[in-house]
C-alpha cells in the first residue's frame, strides 16, 4: 500500500500543478473563459454527475464496445500477425492489402461502412476493431520475426509440432513486442470508440461530449472529458497490472 | 501553457489591429477572416465575393471553410475569426450558454410554400400523411437537438402525431437516401442535393415539408460577430453587411439563371445539372424579430432553451433591422 | 528471411502445415505478386456490385470511375494541390511529434523521477478524441495550419513515447551497467547503448505513427479550411461526388502505401547500423 502511494504521490503532484495553473489563468482572464472554463467551475459540473451516478450507464456502454472491439482486434492481429510473421507467402499475400487499408482514415471508411453495415453496433465495433487491429498485427509480426532462430530450430530437431511451436516458442518470445502493439492498439481504440460513437449517435460518452459541445453546455463538456480521460487512466492500469503479470521481466 | 497565452494574447492583438486600426482606406482593403460553409445556404456570401462587392466596400475576404460547423461559433468567441454563418438553433443555444454574438447580417429562410430546401422522404410505396402515421417508425435526422430534428417534432405534433413515439436516428446527410432504400430507417429528414438526387433517381418519394408546414419563411442561418468585434469597428460590420445584402439580391434576382447555377456548382462542388432542380430558400436582407422569437419558443417548448433563456430581441444588430434601410 | 522460412516450411513436419503452402515449389507465392492480385480481385469485385447492381446506391460508384476521377483529379490539380497541401502538414507534424516523442521516451525510459511525474499526465491526455478537443485548441492555435500541425504531431507523439519507453526497458540491464562500468557517461550511454538497443522497438512506433500521422492530417482538414485532401473529401461527399470522394482516398491509401514502403526500406539501413553500433560498442 505504501508503495503505491509512493508511486501515484508524483503523478498527483504534476495533476495538481497543471490544474493550479489552468485555475489561476482562468481566475486573471489570461485566457476566454467561455472556452475554456477554470477547473473549479468544470469540477462542480462534474461532482453533478458523478453524485447523481449519471455517469455510469453511458461509461457502460462506452467500455462495452471499447471492449469487444478490443477483443476482436486482440484475436485478428495476433493471429494473422503470427501467420504472417511465419509464413512468407501469407505476408506476401496480405501485405499489400493490409498497407493499403491501414493509412485511410477511418473517418473516410464511414461512407462504405454505413452502406454495408448500417449505422447500429456493428458499424462501431467494426470501426474500433479495425483502429486497434493494425498497431497489434505490425508489432505481432516484428515480434514473431525476431524470435530466436536458435530456439526455433533446436524445436524443430525435437520434433516439435507447429502448433506447440507458436504456443510454447514463437508466442512467449514475442510477447513484449505483441504487448507494446496492444497497448498502442489500446490506446486508438479508445480515440475511436469515442469517434464512433461521435458519428452515430446513440448514447455513450462520445455522442455525450459532441452533445454538450453542439449546446455550447462548455463546462458539462469538460466535464466529461475528464470522465473520459479517468476512464482512460483506469483502463490504462489495468493494462499494465495485466502486463506486469504476463512480463515480469518487463516492470521493473 | 504560459507560452500559449503569451501567443493568445498576441494573436488577439493582431486581430484587434486588423479590425480596428486601419483607417477606411479604399486604396488598401481592410482583411476579414469570415467562417462559411459550402452549402447552397451561404450563396449570398459567394455571390458577393465572386461580383466583387466586398472589394468595392473596401474589404478582403479570408474564407475559411467550416465543415459541419460545429467549430464556427468556438472560433468565433476565440476570435479567430470576425464573421460566420451558423444556423439559427446552434446561434440560441449558444446565447443561452454566454456566447456573446449579434446577428449582422440574415442568412436563409425557407418560402412560405414549398418545396423547401429539406424535406422528408419515404420509399416510393410507403404512405405516410400525417405524424400520427410517423408513430413508431424510425426517422432519420443529422442530428438530434439540431433544427431538422426541431422542425421533425413540430411537424409530427402538428399533424396530429405524438413526437416521442417516433425513434431518431442519427445519420450523415449524405448517407441518408441509402438508408431509407436500404430500410435501416422509415423516413428521412433530408437536405438538398441529397433530396433531389434521390427524388430524380426514384429512391424516394417526398411525404412532407416540414419547414414550411411548422413556420412559414423559417430562418435557417444567420451571419453573426462578436458582440465586441462589432462595438471596436461598427464601421467594418456595415461594409459587411452592405456588400452581402448585394450578394443576397443578385442572388434573388438571377434566379434560375446559367450564371446562378454555374455559381452555387462551384463552391459547393455540386453538380450543376443537379442543381437545377435544387428547390433554393430566400435570401432576405433583414431579419424579422418575431420569426427569430417564434423559434426561441418552438425551442423553449422542445427544452432546448430554459423559459428564461434568452432575449431574442438582443440577438438582432441594427444592420438586419427592417427599419435600418 | 526466404531461407528461414524456407527451411520452416521444408522440413517434414507432422502435422502438415507446411505442405498447404505449396512447399515452396511456387517461388511466385514469396513475391506479393499474389498480394496485388488479391487487391485486384477485390476492386474488381467492388466494380461488379456497383456495375451488376448488387450494391445500389448513391455513394457506390463503379471503381472504374473511381480511377477516371483520379487521373482527372491529379492532371487538373483538383487533386494533386489538396494532396500536395496534406503532405506539407502531415510531415511537419510527423517530424515535430516523432522527435519530441522518441526524445521523450528516452527520458522517461531512463530517468524514473520523471517517469512518476509525468507519465500519469501523458497517459490521461491519451484518450482524449481530437473533436472534444476542439474548441480549446481553436482557443490557443486558430483554424490554420498551426491547428492541423499540432494535432498530427499530437497523435504522433503517444505512440512513438510508449514503444520508445518499451523499448528502453526491455533493454538487458547488464548491457548499461557494463557501458557504466567502462566509464561511459550516461549521456554517451544513452546515444551509444541506449538508443540502437531500443531501435527495433521505436522504429516499431515510427512506422505505426506515420499512418497514423496521414489519417490525422485528414481528419484534422475536415474540421475546417479549405484545403488539403481531408476537405476534398468532405467536399465531394457533400456535393454528392462520390467517385471524387473515393478517388481521394484511394490517393491517400497509396501514398500511405509508398510511405510504408519508404520507411521499411529506410528501417532496414537504420537498424543495420545500429546493430553495427551496437556491436562496436
Amino acid at each position: 500500500m505504501d508503495r503505491t502511494g509512493s508511486r501515484l504521490l508524483p503523478g498527483l503532484v504534476s495533476f495538481v500543478a497543471v490544474l493550479a495553473i489552468w485555475e489561476l489563468a482562468g481566475r486573471y482572464r489570461l485566457v476566454n473563459t467561455v472556452l475554456l472554463p477554470p477547473p473549479s467551475m468544470i469540477a462542480a459540473t462534474l461532482w453533478q454527475i458523478v453524485r447523481t451516478g449519471t455517469f455510469l450507464a453511458p461509461l457502460g456502454q462506452t467500455f462495452l464496445l471499447l471492449f469487444v472491439g478490443y477483443a476482436l482486434a486482440c484475436g485478428f492481429g495476433i493471429a494473422l500477425g503470427i501467420a504472417m510473421g511465419r509464413s512468407e507467402p501469407i505476408y506476401c499475400f496480405l501485405e499489400p492489402l493490409i498497407e493499403l487499408m491501414r493509412p485511410i482514415p477511418k473517418a473516410a471508411l464511414v461512407p462504405p461502412l454505413f452502406l454495408f453495415l448500417g449505422f447500429g453496433a456493428t458499424m462501431k465495433v467494426t470501426i474500433v476493431a479495425l483502429a486497434a487491429f493494425f498497431p497489434i498485427l505490425i508489432a505481432t509480426i516484428q515480434g514473431v520475426r525476431g524470435v530466436d532462430r536458435i530456439a526455433l530450430d533446436t524445436a524443430r530437431t525435437f520434433g516439435c509440432p507447429p502448433v506447440r511451436m507458436i504456443f510454447k516458442i514463437i508466442l512467449p518470445a514475442s510477447l513484449p513486442m505483441i504487448v507494446t502493439g496492444m497497448r498502442v492498439g489500446l490506446g486508438l481504440g479508445l480515440i475511436v470508440v469515442v469517434l464512433a460513437e461521435m458519428l452515430a449517435g446513440e448514447g455513450g460518452l462520445g455522442y455525450l461530449i459532441l452533445d454538450m459541445q453542439r449546446s455550447f453546455a462548455v463546462r458539462q463538456m469538460y466535464a466529461w472529458i475528464v470522465i473520459l480521460a479517468v476512464a482512460g487512466l483506469t483502463i490504462n492500469a489495468v493494462f499494465e497490472f495485466v502486463e506486469a503479470r504476463a512480463i515480469p521481466w518487463r516492470s521493473k | 501553457m504560459m507560452k500559449h497565452h503569451v501567443a493568445v494574447a498576441a494573436g488577439m492583438a493582431t486581430a484587434a489591429w486588423l479590425i480596428g486600426a486601419h483607417p477606411a482606406q479604399a486604396a488598401d482593403p481592410i482583411k476579414l477572416k469570415v467562417g462559411t460553409q459550402s452549402l447552397i445556404d451561404t450563396a449570398p456570401f459567394e455571390a458577393a465575393k465572386a461580383q466583387g462587392y466586398f472589394l468595392a466596400e473596401g474589404l478582403d475576404v479570408e474564407a475559411t471553410s467550416m465543415v459541419g460547423g460545429a467549430a464556427t461559433l468556438p472560433a468565433l468567441a476565440a476570435g479567430q475569426i470576425q464573421i460566420a454563418a451558423s444556423n439559427m438553433v446552434s446561434i440560441l443555444l449558444s446565447a443561452e450558454q454566454g456566447f456573446e454574438f449579434k446577428i449582422i447580417a440574415a442568412g436563409d429562410t425557407t418560402a412560405d410554400a414549398p418545396p423547401d430546401l429539406a424535406g422528408m422522404v419515404t420509399k416510393p410505396n410507403l404512405v405516410l400523411t400525417s405524424g400520427s402515421d410517423l408513430e413508431g417508425k424510425r426517422l432519420a435526422v443529422n442530428t438530434r437537438k439540431d433544427g431538422i430534428w426541431l422542425y421533425a417534432r413540430q411537424w409530427v405534433m402538428k399533424t396530429g402525431g405524438n413526437p416521442d413515439r417516433v425513434t431518431y436516428v442519427e445519420v450523415p446527410f449524405p448517407q441518408m437516401i441509402d438508408a431509407v432504400q436500404q430500410g435501416r430507417v422509415d423516413a428521412a429528414f433530408v437536405v438538398e442535393p441529397f433530396l433531389s438526387a434521390g427524388v430524380k433517381s426514384d429512391t424516394v418519394h417526398v411525404v412532407a415539408w416540414p419547414y414550411s408546414a411548422v413556420l412559414s419563411h423559417a430562418p435557417i442561418m444567420e451571419w453573426v460577430a462578436a458582440k465586441a468585434v462589432i462595438e471596436a469597428n461598427p464601421d467594418l460590420i456595415d461594409r459587411f453587411s452592405r456588400a452581402y445584402n448585394k450578394g443576397a439580391d443578385w442572388m434573388t434576382r438571377n434566379k434560375g439563371s446559367a450564371e446562378w447555377v454555374q455559381l452555387i456548382s462551384s463552391y459547393t462542388h455540386i453538380a450543376s445539372d443537379l442543381v437545377q432542380h435544387v428547390s433554393p430558400p430566400l435570401f432576405p436582407t433583414t431579419v424579422d424579430p418575431a420569426q427569430i422569437a417564434k423559434v426561441a419558443a418552438i425551442m423553449r417548448k422542445e427544452g432546448l432553451l430554459k423559459d428564461a433563456g434568452v432575449n431574442t430581441d438582443d440577438l438582432l444588430y441594427r444592420t438586419v433591422l427592417p427599419h435600418a434601410q | 528471411m526466404a531461407v528461414e522460412v524456407g527451411r520452416l516450411l521444408s522440413v517434414p513436419d507432422t502435422v502438415g502445415t507446411a505442405r498447404w503452402f505449396g512447399r515452396l515449389r511456387f517461388p511466385i507465392l514469396r513475391t506479393r505478386v499474389t498480394g496485388f492480385a488479391l487487391v485486384v480481385a477485390l476492386l474488381l469485385l467492388w466494380e461488379c456490385s456497383a456495375r451488376l447492381g448488387w450494391m445500389v446506391s448513391q455513394n457506390w460508384p463503379p471503381f472504374s470511375l473511381v480511377l477516371t476521377a483520379t487521373w482527372r483529379g491529379l492532371w487538373s490539380g483538383e487533386l494533386a494541390a489538396p494532396l500536395a497541401a496534406s503532405m506539407a502538414r502531415m510531415v511537419s507534424g510527423y517530424l515535430i511529434g516523432s522527435s519530441c516523442g522518441i526524445v521523450l521516451g528516452l527520458l522517461l525510459g531512463t530517468v524514473r523521477v520523471l517517469d512518476r511525474f509525468v507519465t500519469p499526465l501523458i497517459e490521461a491526455l491519451r484518450p482524449l478524441p481530437l473533436p472534444a478537443l476542439v474548441p480549446p485548441l481553436i482557443l490557443f492555435l486558430g483554424l490554420d495550419d498551426a491547428l492541423k500541425i499540432f494535432v498530427v504531431a499530437f497523435a504522433v507523439v503517444f505512440p512513438v513515447v510508449v514503444s520508445t519507453v518499451g523499448g528502453v526497458r526491455d533493454i538487458d540491464e547488464v548491457l548499461i551497467g557494463t557501458a557504466r562500468t567502462f566509464g561511459a557517461s550516461r549521456a554517451r550511454t544513452l546515444l551509444r547503448v541506449v538508443l540502437p538497443a531500443a531501435m527495433p522497438s521505436i522504429c516499431a512506433g515510427l512506422r505505426i505513427s506515420l499512418s497514423l500521422a496521414l489519417v490525422t492530417t485528414v481528419v484534422a482538414e475536415m474540421i475546417a479550411g479549405s484545403s488539403g485532401i481531408g476537405y476534398t473529401i468532405l467536399q465531394a461527399q457533400y456535393g454528392l461526388r462520390p467517385e471524387e470522394m473515393y478517388a481521394a482516398v484511394l490517393c491517400i491509401a497509396v501514398v500511405g502505401y509508398l510511405l510504408n514502403m519508404g520507411f521499411v526500406l529506410l528501417e532496414r539501413r537504420i537498424l543495420r547500423w545500429h546493430q553495427r553500433a551496437d556491436a562496436d560498442v
